[in-house]
């Protein structure tokens, strides 16, 4: 036991380093305030030029504008560089967003205070029928199977770039 | 036994692996990123291909990778990020592989485990974009760079060109393995002499894959170009890198764990030594001396490289134009695993108490923050707001506008929308009330749907106008999403 305090003991300077490095490395940097998912890209499509008028803009949503590559090159994940177009582009904003949320995001809808009295009530919970179960389960026997498929897949590739690596090293 | 037993351990971790990304796959929604992936690789073959020499186009590949899969498992939530989920199972293995045959099995061990339970890297194998694709194939790029400089095969020399080449057609920063790779083989140039003719013309070829990307990237580069993200210093961007990797989503961002993940990592470096590595240390000058510690810690010198030279490159490149996100160094994280695997190898040399003590806290920061990340809705929730919004009437404004997208991928239906006008150009709120008389202009009833609003509005001016304009009369909020109906009373 005193051999193994002593050889914990002897790693102490590493793990001081470690603490000493990681203190210089944080102060005043504020990067624990950073969130890696918290996706700082802007958007790649081009800002619209003009606001469309509502009666007009009823759109199906294969209809979404897909990005047009403008004359300035740029990386599809980085920002749009500003244009000189009426509404300018949202990614002159300093990125990522300083949106707190993930820590307190609520797991579910909050009720809403003011239930608006011409508003369309709310679905009631579908009852479950008979049929209702039998779609169920087919539903999760069909994704069953394709979990099992692509785990024998996925295991079948592993082993044969294992035994095919291992081969070479041979 | 042992033959038996390695791979049959290899196949449990790959389980593990699989059941743990697979676990709640479509439990967050598809935020606007994702969604746009779906619509891009939605233009099929034909509409991708200009795109792999159209300027600003990022991983053309992989949207024309996603438009097949797609045409196969449609464009529903668990089809489309399952593809992603398998390039993220698929890493496993390979990083056995690599370990294995460039460390030690020991080694091996423990990064395969700690890929299979990285957060980050679940993170990714459960998004629906590029990022576990291109972690898997720039390791293979260098596992086939390792394995073409050590036996100069022509076909091996082939395959790290097609594996490299491809990588920078998934995303354009997998460029950025390739100054590692010649800086570790200059380095090493001794130990791989023999392959110098091969080695310059696989560079030399390399050039090619990468002369439309360069076209345009590198006159961007050159150009005053703002990408409106924050510059990072050096120690910055690997201190998010350390509590990215090592955490990822964790519920809380104390300094302990990453402690732990930079100690673990300095053992790597400092005190790993692969068993049978370098020679006796001859002496006979500075460069003999240098030339023996370089053999003696050829590992780790591999390994900081891996790790370090993409992310001064990426750094050097954010000096005239700050580009850095986390994810964009994903091709990075095999050698942060292997070196926390050398790291517990040294330690566990040393001590097996503390390797016993360093692994189970791993375990915990690991599976704690994983519970997390997987039970807490963290991406914007239009799932939820299009469920919401069903069947209720009235104008839509998006705030901002980009997140429509989200929103029409769940709603699958019409609905009346309009923009608001952005206003972090400079708008005032004269300006701002022009704007929102003409797009509300005869509306009784407006919803305002507020993600990510700051990016347009910073100051809140379209809110401020319908307050002033309207009255509030529903407020919902989901997860990144906000929602306010207000009442106009009968046009304005």
């Amino acid at each position: 036991m005193k051999a193994e305090i002593r050889r914990v003991v002897a790693l102490l300077p590493l793990m001081l380093l470690s603490m000493a490095l990681l203190s210089l490395l944080v102060q005043g940097s504020g990067v624990l305030a950073y969130r890696s998912f918290q996706s700082p890209q802007s958007p790649t499509n081009p800002p619209p030029t003009v606001s469309p008028s509502p009666t007009a803009t009823a759109i199906p949503p294969t209809e979404t504008p897909t990005p047009t590559p403008t004359g300035t090159p740029e990386p599809m994940e980085t920002p749009q560089p500003p244009t000189p177009t009426e509404t300018p582009a949202p990614t002159e904003t300093p990125l990522p967003s300083p949106i707190p949320t993930f820590e307190a995001a609520p797991p579910a809808a909050v009720a809403s205070p003011i239930p608006p009295a011409e508003e369309s009530p709310s679905q009631p919970p579908p009852s479950r029928s008979w049929a209702g179960y039998i779609k169920i389960g087919l539903v999760a026997l069909a994704y069953t199977w394709r979990t099992l498929g692509v785990l024998a897949f996925v295991a079948f590739l592993g082993l044969v770039m294992f035994l095919a690596i291992g081969r070479w090293r041979r | 036994m042992e033959k038996i037993r390695f791979p049959l351990l290899l196949l449990l971790l790959v389980s593990l692996a699989f059941a743990i990304r697979l676990y709640h796959l479509d439990f967050q929604s598809l935020w606007r990123d994702e969604v746009d992936a779906i619509l891009f690789a939605e233009k099929g073959p034909l509409g991708l291909l200009p795109w792999f020499i159209t300027p600003g186009q990022n991983g053309p590949l992989y949207y024309l990778l996603l438009s097949f899969w797609i045409t196969i498992v449609g464009r529903g939530e668990f089809g489309v990020r399952f593809f992603s989920l398998f390039w993220g199972v698929l890493l496993v293995p390979l990083i056995y592989q690599v370990g294995l045959r460039w460390l030690e099995r020991r080694v091996a061990l423990f990064a395969t485990l700690l890929v299979s339970l990285s957060p980050y890297l679940i993170w990714y194998s459960q998004e629906a974009k590029m990022y576990s694709l291109l972690s898997f194939l720039s390791l293979l790029s260098v596992h086939l760079y390792l394995l073409a400089l050590e036996r100069n095969r022509w076909y091996l020399w082939l395959a790290y060109l097609l594996a490299t080449g491809l990588s920078m057609y998934i995303h354009i920063l997998a460029v950025l393995l390739v100054p590692f790779e010649a800086l570790f083989y200059l380095i090493s140039w001794p130990r791989y002499r023999g392959a110098s003719k091969a080695w310059l013309m696989a560079m030399g070829i390399l050039v090619l894959p990468y002369l439309p990307l360069a076209r345009w990237e590198i006159p961007t580069l050159l150009s005053s170009f703002a990408t409106g993200h924050k510059f990072y210093t050096l120690p910055e961007i690997f201190t998010v890198l350390l509590f990215s990797f090592g955490l990822n989503s964790a519920p809380y961002r104390g300094l302990f764990p990453v402690a732990l993940v930079l100690f673990l990592l300095l053992a790597g470096v400092l005190l790993y030594r692969k068993e049978g590595e370098g020679g006796e240390v001859s002496l006979g000058g500075f460069l003999a001396l240098l030339r023996n510690i370089l053999a003696k810690h050829h590992s780790a010198l591999f390994l900081s490289l891996y790790l370090f030279v993409p992310l001064f490159a990426l750094y050097l490149i954010s000096l005239g134009m700050p580009i850095f996100t986390d994810r964009y160094l994903i091709s990075i994280t095999p050698a942060f695993f292997l070196l926390i695997g050398c790291g517990l190898v040294a330690i566990g040399k040393r001590s097996r108490l503390l390797l016993a003590i360093c692994l189970a806290l791993l375990l915990v920061v690991n599976l704690s923050t994983l519970w997390f990340q997987t039970d807490t809705k963290v991406k914007s929730d239009f799932r939820s707001v299009a469920e919401y919004m069903r069947d209720r009437e009235g104008l839509i404004v998006f705030l901002m506008p980009y997140v429509r997208q989200s929103f029409a991928y769940y709603y699958q239906g019409d609905f009346m929308w309009a923009d608001p006008p952005y206003t972090n150009g400079g708008l005032d709120e004269e300006g701002v009330g022009e704007e929102m008389e003409k797009i509300t202009a005869g509306q009784e009833m407006v919803w305002l749907l507020v993600s990510e609003g700051e990016l347009w509005d910073s100051r809140g001016l379209v809110r401020e106008w319908l307050e002033e304009n309207g009255s509030l009369v529903d407020e919902v909020e989901f997860a990144r999403v906000e929602i306010y109906r207000y009442s106009l009373g009968g046009g304005h």
